[in-house]
């Protein structure tokens, strides 16, 4: 050990290491420990107005809100319209893309019917649907699942921390309910003096409709043409997902004629699975073959694709709902 | 308490320091080591108080033995060898009986078809730890090897803090000197010193370590839900865990010698990068090295080591992998990775005693046909550029089977049961064929093509069950969770890579640290250029303050070491 250290270097390097360590150390706690110090300056603000908020921002600062939201009333006037919609779709993110086009909201407004699209991201089943519709008491006359696949056990890691989450998490998602509100408040107004700081944001975001569900999804991910193909894929699930959709279903009271089943395409899309499914729970299946559908990602359909495809899905699913919903729809939701 | 959660470093390291420096300034030396002692047992006791009993007995006991023993004139054979032989069996039968008894009446029931039945036992945290060290004090206390009467060091032997729960397997030899003469006031250079090896553990285990556990964690649960693994899912499991293990404990190992160094006190070095051995004998050598040792000096060589001709060591080796392997669990899994390391080991002397033997043969026809020597000798000189080839892609095999070998071997170590380890090394093995995410390739149809055309599936990441999905979609959660994509699988790919680039490539924290000693058994050369070794100032300073902050706020969640299982 030649060379030791003077006293001296070693007060010097004490000193350094103190208050870099205090001085990094808070950076490096604001920056990683986002559920305490979540920041939506990073995320695009361009989708707010007064009907959408902001469902999910794709950056580590920001991250998923609607989960926690829908489940625990951060927003009131989605769960009302919730509550009064007499149809509700129900699926994953897929759902999201293929439902969420004007063809569906006209036709549900021309009929005088309400819907709400109630997909969720990141790989959500049955399980958080069935716990949003239980926690807020909804009873739709009838139900789309899309089984891409659905009805199974599993609930996503996303949902799991809301369930599992403590006081801590509603911190953690009111802090972002008031930053989504403050940034939406901000961005509007170009004369902020903050605006450079909340509002320069361009992570991909999706903001969802509190009137009906569908998601913004301009915002999100780049267009990129992915054909639709089909696949044997989830034929070993179906002993699961029949027995988790019966379940489901009889948990509810819709009648079971008046449970719509359907499938979006996408990249190895499960058409045996689903036609499987249907056959043997025995429910009808729209499941629309278009040609020349395209995904922007090998999962969710581009904007034209989702607009024929959902034209093709109303075509088909309105003998349903005019014997499931027109009769009452006017009365209930009045 | 762990060394991770900040309540320890924040709170009780910093009181327990100052509340020791204060005390020994003073010159109250006793109280002082009291101080440790009673800090020591409030760290073990956080976990389960009522295990205090067991520690406090079992040093008790110990102490006392080893004092009748000492006490035990040397012309009383038989009394001592009673003495020690109790003294033993206690030991184990108290380690038995915590560690292994649920697996024996289970394996029991099992094979003999009963129906006993016993409440689950919960393991005492560290017994396997402090019941080892307390037989290697009383064995030596036999063999009149050991000095130390001090039943306040003694106490602090067994449980001061720093090693207590997960090693490094610390020997009276090493220990209760240092207690007598060097413990007492802090200093400046041992709190910096100590500090750093500390956070490099630290950042080790939870940056590193726990960064790639949900990759393991994913492909053994799903293997223990009974599903079939590929070949990327497996060996993505397989490598995660291996790297996951070694930073881990590594990690624990670091912060155990770093925290014992900021008290004054040196700790045996525990791991010398594993993974950079050439052959499964240095592998042994490198890794959980004082469990290595421990086997050696009071079960290899009290077996007879390798004293009485080939079988008969091998034999012992074999009984001494099997013991090891059930001293880290009671379970199959533990008793098979041991026989397979007993047998790699086999295997190992088997070669050199062949590669020795066939050296020999030649320096004999050498020596005999000098004819063949000169034109042996003509040959190398001519072949030089391609004997160094040859050197080296026999090394680099040798090194590449040794980690395949080890990794193999993980598997069962991780698995739950020797079924979930089966299915694990079955899709390894490509039983269950090869499907990459058609994502990645998307772009390069040809490439497709060409492995497509050697029986290479391609799915969509939505089909190909949940090691990629979370890579897919359940990419940002809230914030705290890893941004992944669909593009990103790379990166998570490329997170692996790194620390197995680290854990081959990169210094130890002994290299780094090499100017000041870090640990008991440092070997000083090696690893990085002199530049760039670790010193006392301010560049270094700069360092260490950055790492220090992202280990120490990098994670929102204090997890649990894997040793502490054991």
């Amino acid at each position: 050990m030649n060379n030791q250290p003077t006293h001296l270097q070693e007060k010097r390097f004490a000193q350094w290491f103190c208050v870099l360590f205090v001085c990094l150390g808070a950076i490096v706690f604001v920056f990683k420990r986002t559920d305490l110090f979540p920041w939506p300056g990073v995320c695009n603000p361009a989708g707010y107005d007064s009907e959408h908020y902001m469902a999910y921002c794709h950056s580590t600062r920001y991250g998923d809100y609607e989960h926690f939201a829908l489940y625990n009333n951060l927003e009131p006037r989605a769960i009302d319209a919730l509550k009064r919609a007499s149809v509700l779709f129900l699926g994953n993110s897929n759902t999201q893309y293929a439902f969420s086009t004007s063809i569906v909201s006209d036709y549900f407004e021309r009929r005088g019917i309400k819907h709400y699209v109630m997909g969720f991201g990141q790989g959500a089943q049955s399980p958080v649907a069935h716990a949003v519709m239980k926690k807020h008491a909804l009873q739709p006359q009838m139900i789309v699942a899309n089984i891409d696949p659905f009805f199974s056990d599993e609930t996503n890691g996303t949902f799991q921390r809301v369930l599992d989450g403590g006081d801590k998490l509603a911190t953690e998602f009111k802090t972002k309910q008031k930053l989504q509100r403050w940034q939406a408040r901000v961005c509007s107004d170009s004369d902020s003096r903050w605006s450079r700081w909340a509002c320069q944001g361009t992570a991909e975001t999706l903001y969802r409709s509190r009137a009906n569900g569908h998601w913004l999804t301009d915002y999100y991910r780049e267009n990129h043409r992915h054909p639709v193909t089909s696949s044997d894929d989830l034929l070993e699930s179906l002993d699961a997902a029949e027995q988790a959709a019966n379940e489901f279903i009889n948990s509810f009271n819709v009648q079971r004629e008046c449970v719509v089943l359907t499938l979006t395409p996408r990249t190895g899309t499960p058409n045996q699975f689903a036609r499987a499914l249907a056959a043997r729970l025995h429910l009808p299946l729209v499941e629309p073959e278009l040609e020349n559908l395209v995904t922007i990602d090998h999962s969710h359909l581009d904007k034209d694709s989702a607009k024929r495809w959902s034209s093709a899905f109303i075509d088909e699913f309105d003998q349903y709902a005019e014997h499931c919903v027109t009769a009452t729809s006017v009365a209930s939701n009045e | 308490m762990l060394f991770n959660a900040h309540s320890f470093i924040f709170i009780f390291l910093p009181v327990t320091l100052l509340i020791f420096h204060l005390l020994s300034r003073r010159g109250q030396i006793t109280y002082a080591i009291s101080t440790l002692i009673v800090a020591s047992l409030v760290f073990y006791g956080w976990w389960e108080p009522s295990y205090l009993l067991l520690i406090l007995a079992s040093i008790a006991v110990n102490f006392c033995l080893g004092e009748t023993l000492v006490r035990c004139p040397p012309i009383k054979k038989v009394r001592r060898k009673c003495l020690l032989w109790f003294g033993i069996s206690a030991n184990l039968i108290a380690l038995g009986w915590f560690k292994y008894a649920n697996f024996l009446i289970d394996s029991g029931n099992t094979v003999l078809g009963t129906d006993l039945h016993v409440q689950r036992i919960v393991l005492p945290l560290a017994i396997s730890f402090f019941t080892f060290q307390q037989i290697a004090y009383l064995v030596d206390t036999y063999r009149a090897r050991t000095h130390e009467r001090s039943f306040l060091h003694y106490a602090l032997f067994v449980t001061f803090f720093p090693q207590l729960i997960a090693g490094p397997i610390v020997h009276h030899k090493e220990m209760l000197p240092q207690f007598a003469k060097q413990i007492g006031g802090l200093k400046l250079q041992n709190l910096i010193i100590g500090g750093t090896i500390f956070f490099l553990g630290l950042f080790k285990k939870v940056i590193i370590a726990d960064g790639v556990s949900p990759y393991s964690d994913t492909v053994f649960a799903m293997a223990a839900n009974g599903d079939t693994l590929t070949f990327l899912e497996s060996w993505t499991g397989a490598l995660a865990y291996s790297i996951q293990l070694y930073f881990d404990f590594s990690g624990y190992s670091d912060m155990a010698i770093g925290l014992a160094r900021m008290f004054g006190v040196r700790l045996p070095l525990n791991f010398n990068s594993p993974y950079k051995s050439p052959n499964i004998i240095e592998f042994w050598r490198r890794w959980h090295m004082t469990l290595s040792r421990f086997l050696r000096d009071y079960l290899y060589f009290a077996l007879g080591g390798n004293r009485h001709g080939a079988a008969r060591t091998y034999a012992n080796l074999m009984i001494v992998m099997l013991l090891g392997g059930l001293w880290h669990g009671a379970g199959w899994t533990f008793v098979l990775w041991g026989a397979l390391h007993g047998f790699y080991l086999l295997v190992n002397h088997a070669w050199r005693y062949a590669m020795a033997s066939r050296r020999e043969a030649r320096l004999v026809t050498g020596t005999i046909d000098g004819a063949t020597q000169h034109n042996s000798a003509i040959k190398q000189a001519g072949h030089f550029f391609l004997g160094a080839i040859v050197k080296f892609s026999a090394a680099l095999a040798s090194h590449a089977l040794t980690l395949l070998a080890v990794v193999v071997a993980w598997v069962l170590f991780r698995a739950d049961s020797v079924e979930v380890a089966g299915r694990v090394l079955a899709g390894m093995a490509g039983f269950n064929g090869i499907a990459l995410p058609v994502e990645w390739l998307h772009s390069h149809a040809s490439l497709a093509n060409s492995l497509g055309a050697i029986g290479v599936q391609f799915q969509p990441l939505a089909s190909m069950g949940p090691l990629f999905t979370p890579l897919r979609d359940l990419a940002v959660i809230s914030g705290a969770q890893m941004q992944v994509d669909s593009v990103g699988t790379i990166t998570a790919l490329l997170s692996l890579a790194l620390p197995i680039a680290i854990a081959l490539f990169w210094p130890n924290t002994q290299q780094i640290m090499r100017r000041f000693d870090p640990a008991i058994g440092t070997t000083a050369s090696g690893g990085l250029p002199e530049v760039l070794a670790w010193r006392i100032n301010i560049p270094f300073a700069i360092l260490t303050a950055m790492m220090a902050a992202y280990a120490c706020f990098g994670s929102s969640v204090a997890s649990q070491f894997l040793y502490f299982q054991f």
